[in-house]
């Protein structure tokens, strides 16, 4: 907890637009972000923002898809925190240390549902009512500072924008491509060709992902990408996930005494600019993570070392 | 299921990886690799990927005894750590019993006395495993102690070794883990004891002695490889403070 004079201290930097690290209210700290950490995951990805750090990664299943949606893969996310007592330094959503992770879980599972991704996770469709790949995307965190909303759904579509699976094709099919192929008889229903070699493999499509902005309101200020330290100080945040087309895909707020409704609108509307910054900075990052990873000549290369070795 | 030599080594004396069968796997280690927290190190032993990290020691939040510190080990395995997802409890039969392990063999390599009335807290997160994650974090464990000022008799070094087949393989991958029996050893390098022995499955006791100095002999390269990341670590340490020139 922090004292009344370090909650003061916080205030006058925010209203003199000059935070402890030296950001104005809107910056975001910077990003450091690293892809295809573990060869034994589909997936996976590494994000640091000044003391926080989530480590995510991705596999692929088999499986059938879910009655209501015939057509269409899933995408599952989990999300933990090491240790059983570190929950309770999350930003606090809920009362109880362990229900934050469920409030966190729950926040960011609306990033990948049906309705906010539906044309990628048509694509993770094999076989209409009977196969298609499930994404389970499990995220740790492995320090925690701030947001971990923001840096989660981050670290998460640069998981899944490193993510490849398997090409899949009918049973029978001709056996072109050198591949090594595996025979799944998956369902019962069909059999499947899975083509294991790398070349052959489907990138998941993740341009249409969600990413979450947190504003934390600081004596009457929007604040952006709020430091543990700063959230003390903070009345109430407001965490709301935009598309890169703009589309509002899920929103939460509260805390504190609640939120003026005007300043509400302003955040909002501040939020939806710097989700469309956000996007455009992501969408770099990414690409230059990936980048990276192809020149230490990933999954073989022992090129220079990623991660935790770095 | 008996397992052919021939499948274990190929006629021309490699394994499945191309390793001999005396050869460990790479072992990359970095100390300090969690920047907040008060002791941290990352080991990779191939492609088995582990973070330990350590808190303390701090005041005591448990009642503990009065005249030594209280050591408690958490650890977490991702469910992704192997491939296939899988969720892993906190109550998980497997890591609690390698938690209850690692805690009995640091308890009495880590001078607890000294730090009467207060905790440490030691974090392990295994973040992908193939074969040898006990000795992976035993390894992890010691440097991250190391790291964090923790008071120390001795390093605490492991290592296994499998025997599948009749032949003796060091550092068994998942793949020959699964084909045979093994053997994993914590072993204390300067003051030359075994800390803790552990052996999966069947073997015959003629051949023990001979297991386990093999063993032994892996745990001596891992010490020579962690003392040489210790070395390293603390001369860095010692140049960000303008202390040392070399």
């Amino acid at each position: 907890m922090a004292s009344a004079a370090e909650q003061r201290y916080t205030l006058h930097g925010v209203a003199a637009d000059l935070r402890d690290d030296g950001r104005a209210r809107l910056d975001f700290r910077p990003l450091s972000l690293e892809v295809h950490l573990f060869p034994q995951a589909s997936g996976s990805a590494r994000a640091v923002a000044g003391a926080a750090e989530v480590l995510v990664g991705v596999t692929a299943e088999l499986a059938a898809p879910p009655a209501d949606a015939p057509d269409m893969g899933q995408v599952l996310l989990s999300i933990d925190c090491g240790p059983a007592a570190s929950a309770a330094r999350l930003p606090e959503y809920a009362a109880a240390a362990d229900e934050r992770l469920l409030w966190l879980e729950e926040a960011l599972r609306a990033l990948f549902s049906r309705e906010s991704i539906p044309e990628a996770l048509r694509t993770l469709c094999i076989a209409r009512g009977t196969q298609c790949w499930v994404l389970r995307v499990h995220a740790q965190l492995l320090r925690l500072d701030g947001c971990p909303l923001d840096l989660i759904s981050l670290a998460a579509a640069a998981a899944l924008a490193a993510t490849r699976v398997p090409r899949v094709s009918g049973g029978g099919a001709d056996e072109l491509g050198g591949g090594k192929r595996q025979r799944a008889a998956g369902g019962g229903k069909q059999d499947l060709d899975l083509d294991e070699s790398l070349d052959e493999s489907v990138p998941f499509d993740c341009s249409t992902l969600p990413l979450y902005v947190t504003l934390a309101n600081i004596g009457g200020y929007a604040v952006a990408d709020a430091t543990a330290h700063e959230r003390r100080a903070a009345g109430s945040t407001l965490s709301l996930a935009l598309s890169p087309a703009g589309r509002v895909c899920a929103l939460r707020g509260g805390g504190g005494f609640g939120l003026h409704l005007q300043l509400a609108g302003e955040m909002m509307q501040l939020a939806s600019q710097l989700c469309a910054q956000l996007h455009a900075d992501a969408k770099d990052a990414i690409a230059q993570a990936l980048a990276d990873a192809e020149g230490r000549r990933w999954p073989a290369g022992e090129g220079t070392a990623p991660g935790f070795l770095a | 299921m008996a397992v052919r030599h021939s499948e274990v080594l190929s006629p021309e004396g490699f394994r499945v990886d191309g390793r001999r069968a005396n050869e460990a796997r790479r072992l990359r280690l970095r100390l300090g690799a969690s920047p907040g927290a008060d002791g941290s190190a990352y080991v990779e032993l191939g492609n088995t990927k582990v973070l330990a990290t350590v808190s303390g020691p701090h005041e005591s939040i448990r009642k503990g005894a009065h005249d030594a510190a209280a050591l408690h080990v958490e650890l977490t395995t991702l469910p992704f750590a192997s491939g296939v997802y899988r969720a892993h409890g906190r109550s998980d039969r497997a890591s609690q019993e390698l938690c209850a392990a690692v805690r009995k063999s640091f308890e009495a390599v880590v001078q607890l006395h000294l730090y009467a009335r207060t905790q440490i807290d030691v974090a392990v997160c295994v973040m992908q495993t193939d074969g040898g994650v006990r000795s992976a974090v035993v390894n992890a464990v010691t440097l991250a102690l190391v790291d964090a000022g923790v008071a120390m008799e001795d390093f605490l070094c492991a290592c296994s070794v499998g025997a599948v087949g009749g032949v003796l393989l060091l550092d068994p991958n998942a793949q020959e883990d699964q084909a045979g029996s093994e053997l994993s050893i914590a072993y204390l390098p300067r003051s030359e004891r075994i800390s803790a022995v552990q052996l999966e499955s069947k073997l015959p006791a003629s051949s023990l002695d001979e297991v386990m100095n093999v063993a032994i002999e892996g745990c001596k390269q891992m010490f020579d490889i962690m003392r040489g990341a210790v070395q390293i670590r603390t001369q860095e340490l010692l140049h960000s403070r303008g202390m040392f020139n070399a």
